[in-house]
């Protein structure tokens, strides 16, 4: 492939502390290192592709490849493992080390350069998403508007006051251990209440208290109780529950305890009421939902084009109509597959459609994006590109020059 | 290797003698069969377009692939007791179109086909049927029918226990040989639906002696056309009542009335009992019209609806829209039609004047041409029906392409390629028996010359199917194979043409061969139309041409790179050329320069894979196991160039490596479609499990066979015992010598 110009030689390896860092650059900067890299991600990448089957895609992601250490069990030995999170940070490091810094500066090594610096940007790019990115998604039925974006997969419990455009927002990380007995209260100055979260339950019903599946330790209150079911590999498809206790953040006094369920909102769907709290003449609404965030414009859809293949339900194409309403006015623009809307930093693709019932007309749904390194992988693919054909064809070139001088230099005729 | 073939030699034998041993039980009287259709009236129906699967195509290719998936080839032999008096051949031999004409026209004679393939006979007994001697063997609708309850119970158990299984994330609990009775009563329910589909052009409707005084009771005792009875039906005085009471829905209107029918004693006591028993129609609605006699004397407009409705519901729902060979009936209509549709049509109050008179013109020109006395004059007007709905689809976008997409399914190309590239590789194979001589030479050049034959007849294939589908050349699973084996196959022309040692010329032949057999096969076991409607997300032209293409290059560059491995363990390991250094580093540069080859590719289209994925929904990457199949391979193949780089492997390291890397193509390719998660679903499997394991075990099998040769030649080389030249004796300067 490429050289790695050596630091210094074994003889002039210098010792003690001096040593020691020399030897760790030397490690750092290996192509030794970058292959066990490679072979470490390269079997994360199948542990984290046979797992979605077990236990789906968003966990998998999870476990194998946003982590730093993951745990493995080998014959009963817990495992303590790198995770693709760590390996990559390695990797990085290690190429820009070896890859860059330590690699000969030869015209014939520019392709590799090249090719070394895309993979760099592809990691960065990946790191920024994974830290920076927000998605969701925003469902609308024709002439409904809406600025509200939901998320597909993380819960947050909401509390907002009567008229109040703003809500407090605890999300799932903060209470998705409090399960098994576990509990956690959360209070705020301005608040007038505590709330405590208890039973929390990642995919679950909300039962009638005498449901026979129920088990005794349940809390049933108000007639309702959580009923936990198994983890859906698909994560979207799981309906959070909980239990929540409302104290008087002054006196302690129990105000209210009661059972609340996620809210899955659709387009068109009814949303279930929030649990209603009263405290010193203002009304509060608590409710878990999907985590939920605005775009600064508003999205009206105008009208959801369809078309099917003849004689199927299947679609052929499905376009989105609509109305970007901001301070500077309208814009009308249609989203479609493979051509969605950039704007504002946000980025609205055709995700999908549906119907809520067989004779309702039906709703578009847009994938919406906001992140900042959406554009980087098309630049690192153009500088591999370059890169590495670049590459192939010094190495072919000089592999054809050799060829035909070989075969010059043989009295033998050419063989066929 | 001796022993091996004598072995499967004496195996093949001894089931030849097992066939030959027993009575065989699939043949037919030739005095049942119906005259053989002439070529001109195969031409005519084969170019009719019909619409199948979301898109309009030759008629041609519909009765392909039902035939291929109902008898798993797509030809059919029926043999006969005695010689055939007209031909003296004791057997005929059926091409798709000719089989379902005889299942429109000539359905008696066409049940009696041993059509249905089914792999092991035992499954039979499960619905209660008696299995023909041979394990795999083929049987006929009217062996078959008489447990069709139970087939379609079967059916809907598996089915049932699918779903669940799906839905717990647990295995099915059921066996193979439930599924294969699962698919013979989907081949016999697609069997039906395509003998119902010319049902009602050769249907005759009795008209029962009770009928009261009314309509149609001048026909008493006589039969009349699917025609005559729904111009009885629209002009019925009490039919305008009807629809208007059903909203104008003649379907549900006619479900109901035949449900009043079915409750009968009447029915129930004469009716029929199972699909196909449509004689028994006429007895029973007699019965029922006399046990009814007192109340429908006074009710000749419903007696006469009764007479006929059993008859057109069974035509409207039976014969469904899986035959749609009627194009859209003039201004308004965008729809194609089944023949038993146009009733519909006729009776509906939703559809035009013009749509019901073109309906109705269409099924008397048909009804005449069956009537027709003799077999000649049947054909004749067959033809010309055919000619006429043609004609009237003509002009339309959708069957633009329908006499391009014939052309190319007679052509079949890949077929040809296959045998081609089996016979270059024959040819290629005898000049290694003398690498001297020189009709070895000419036979070589000739070899060479002839390679480019199969490699043409792949691009044509991709180019026709281009031009009939979506404008790209991947599209679906089918469609990756003949374009990973041209990669691989003109990889190694490349190889040759660098090399000029012959070896790598017959090893792309013999890859090309192989992909050939791979493309065939696939198609056979899916049996489905393999030019697809595509999903929404993948119509875009520039991202297939781009990013699947770059996928496919990858695949089949780490294929071929793998054979040349491959034979570089089995030269090694049966010591041919031991002394011939340059051969073997002839292999490794090769291999070096397909692997880098093959991480140019791998690596472009994974990343433009994400950046499709980020222009259509905004995820760069998401885990799918297709997208980590890709990243497998493009990290295994960074990791063995680093290998190499770091000194850890040499020359036969590389080539183990090389083998792993089909392990990791196979993974991508193949196994990552079982695995039933992700957003990749268009390109889903289910049951090719034993092939891919079978694929890992070669691949690993090969590869431990490398790394004991590595072993042995290092002890040998440690022990003092000169070794067989290695890579670290530098041969650059030595001259190439033929193989």
């Amino acid at each position: 492939m490429s050289e790695i110009s050596p630091s210094t030689s074994a003889k002039q390896a210098p010792s003690g502390v001096l040593g020691l860092l020399h030897r760790l650059w030397r490690l750092a900067s290996s192509v030794s290192l970058c292959v066990v890299l490679l072979l470490w991600l390269t079997v994360l990448t199948l542990l984290g592709t046979f797992s979605q089957t077990e236990i789906g895609l968003y966990d998998s992601q999870a476990k194998y490849f946003d982590s730093i250490f993951f745990r493995e069990e080998l014959w009963g030995i817990p495992l303590y493992l790198p995770g693709a999170y760590l390996v990559l940070a390695i990797l990085f490091v290690n190429l820009l080390l070896g890859g860059l810094i330590r690699l000969r500066k030869k015209p014939k090594n520019i392709g590799v350069f090249l090719s070394h610096c895309s993979i760099l940007l592809l990691i960065v790019a990946g790191w920024r998403s994974f830290h920076a990115k927000k998605e969701g998604h925003m469902a609308l039925l024709p002439n409904e508007q809406s600025d509200l974006v939901q998320a597909y997969q993380d819960w947050q419990l909401e509390i907002r006051e009567q008229g109040s455009s703003e809500a407090l927002v605890i999300r799932d990380t903060n209470f998705s251990d409090c399960s098994g007995g576990k509990s956690r209260t959360f209070f705020r100055n301005a608040l007038p209440f505590t709330v405590k979260v208890s039973d929390y339950a990642r995919n679950c019903e909300i039962v009638e208290e005498g449901h026979p599946d129920l088990p005794a330790s349940a809390k049933r209150l108000d007639r309702f109780a959580v009923l936990p079911g198994k983890s859906l590999p698909t994560n979207e498809a799981n309906i959070a529950g909980l239990v929540v206790e409302i104290r008087d953040a002054n006196t302690n006094d129990l105000l209210t305890e009661a059972v609340v369920g996620a809210v899955q909102r659709g387009p068109g769907q009814p949303e279930r009421p929030p649990l209603v709290v009263k405290v010193k003449d203002k009304t509060y609404a608590i409710e878990l939902t999907r985590e939920r965030w605005r775009v600064p414009f508003q999205v009206k859809l105008d009208k959801f084009n369809l078309e099917k293949y003849e004689g199927t339900e299947k679609a052929k194409s499905y376009q989105s109509d609509i109305t970007k309403t901001d301070a500077s006015g309208e814009e009308k623009l249609r989203i479609q597959m493979n051509e969605p809307m950039r704007r504002a930093g946000y980025v609205f693709f055709q995700a999908s459609f549906g119907k809520v019932a067989e004779t309702a007309p039906y709703y578009t749904v847009f994938a919406v994006v906001n992140n900042p390194s959406d554009q980087w992988p098309t630049y690192a693919c153009v500088l591999s590109g370059v890169g590495l054909c670049l590459h192939f064809l010094i190495k072919l070139a000089g592999f054809l020059s050799r060829t035909s001088r070989n075969r010059a230099v043989t009295s033998a005729p050419p063989t066929v | 290797m001796k022993f091996l073939t004598l072995l499967l030699f004496v195996c093949g034998l001894s089931q030849l003698a097992r066939a030959g041993g027993v009575d065989d039980p699939k043949v037919v009287d030739p005095a049942i069969m119906p005259p053989e259709w002439s070529a001109e009236m195969i031409k005519a129906w084969e170019l009719l377009p019909i619409r199948d699967g979301g898109r309009v195509k030759p008629l041609y290719t519909f009765a392909y692939y039902e035939l291929l998936r109902t008898r798993s080839m797509a030809s059919l032999r029926v043999k006969f007791t005695k010689p055939d008096p007209v031909t003296g051949k004791m057997y005929r031999s059926y091409e798709p179109m000719a089989w379902v004409l005889d299942c429109f026209f000539n359905p008696e004679a066409a049940k009696q086909y041993y059509c249905f393939t089914l792999d092991d006979g035992e499954a039979l007994r499960r619905v209660g049927l008696e299995p023909h001697p041979l394990k795999r063997d083929q049987y006929s609708y009217n062996e078959l029918v008489v447990a069709r309850d139970k087939l379609a119970q079967m059916q809907d158990d598996v089915d049932r226990k699918k779903e669940l299984a799906k839905a717990n994330h647990t295995d099915p609990s059921y066996d193979y040989l439930d599924e294969m009775i699962a698919n013979l009563a989907r081949n016999v329910g697609a069997f039906e639906a395509l003998i119902q589909a010319g049902a009602p052009l050769r249907r005759v409707l009795p008209i029962v002696n009770s009928l009261p005084d009314g309509p149609l009771s001048d026909q008493k005792g006589k039969s009349i056309t699917t025609s005559a009875a729904l111009t009885s039906v629209k002009t019925n005085p009490l039919w305008g009542q009807i629809m208007t009471r059903y909203e104008g829905d003649p379907n549900q209107a006619l479900m109901d009335i035949v449900g009043v029918l079915r409750e009968s004693k009447a029915w129930q006591t004469a009716g029929p009992r199972a699909f196909g028993e449509m004689d028994k129609f006429g007895p029973a609605i007699e019965a029922y019209l006399t046990e009814s006699a007192e109340t429908l004397k006074t009710q000749p407009n419903l007696a006469s609806i009764f007479n006929v409705a059993p008859f057109l519901m069974l035509d409207m729902r039976a014969s469904g829209p899986r035959v749609s060979v009627v194009p859209p009936l003039g201004a308004g209509d965008t729809n194609w039609h089944s023949f038993g549709e146009l009733s519909n049509i006729i009776l509906s109050k939703a559809s035009s004047d013009t749509q019901q008179t073109a309906a109705m013109k269409w099924l008397q020109q048909a009804e005449a041409a069956l009537a027709m006395p003799s077999s000649a004059e049947r054909e004749k007007s067959l033809i010309k029906f055919a000619d006429d709905l043609r004609g009237a689809s003509e002009g339309l976008p959708t069957v633009a392409t329908i006499s391009t997409e014939l052309d190319f399914r007679k052509w079949d190309f890949l077929y040809k390629a296959k045998w081609l590239f089996l016979l270059i590789f024959v040819f290629v194979a005898v000049t290694w028996m003398a690498p001297q001589a020189k009709w070895a030479a000419v036979l070589f050049t000739v070899c060479k010359w002839a390679m480019w034959l199969p490699m043409l007849a792949i691009v044509a294939a991709i180019a026709y199917r281009v031009k009939i589908g979506f404008g790209a050349p991947v599209t679906n699973l089918y469609e990756t194979i003949p374009v990973i084996t041209f990669v691989a196959a003109g990889l190694a022309v490349l190889a040759e043409l660098i090399f000029r040692t012959r070896l790598a010329l017959g090893v792309g032949a013999m890859a090309g061969c192989l992909g050939m057999f791979l493309t065939g096969g696939f198609e056979a076991s899916e049996a489905t139309d393999t030019i697809h409607s595509l999903e929404a997300v993948l119509r875009t032209g520039v991202w297939l041409w781009t990013h699947v293409m770059c996928e496919a290059i990858a695949y089949g560059a780490g294929m071929i790179g793998g054979f040349f491995s491959l034979v570089y363990i089995f030269a090694r390991l049966f010591d041919i050329e031991r002394k011939n250094a340059a051969f073997f580093k002839m292999l490794t540069s090769c291999v070096y320069g397909i692997l880098a080859f093959t991480l140019v590719f791998i690596l472009i289209g994974t990343v433009l894979g994400g950046i499709w994925g980020n222009q259509s929904w905004g995820r760069f990457w998401g885990w799918d196991p297709k997208e980590n199949g890709a990243l497998v391979i493009t990290l295994w193949c960074l990791a063995v160039l680093h290998m190499r780089q770091a000194g850890w492997i040499k020359e036969i390291g590389l080539h183990i490596m090389s083998m792993i890397t089909i392990a990791t193509i196979i993974f991508s390719w193949w196994h990552v479609n079982e695995l039933d998660v992700g957003l990749h679903a268009y390109g889903r499997t289910e049951g090719r499990m034993p092939w891919i394991i079978g694929g890992y075990c070669a691949v690993g099998l090969v590869a431990l066979l490398g790394a004991a040769i590595s072993w042995f030649a290092n002890r040998s080389k440690n022990s003092g015992t000169p070794a067989v030249a290695l890579a670290s004796k530098d041969v650059s300067a030595m001259p190439l010598q033929s193989i």
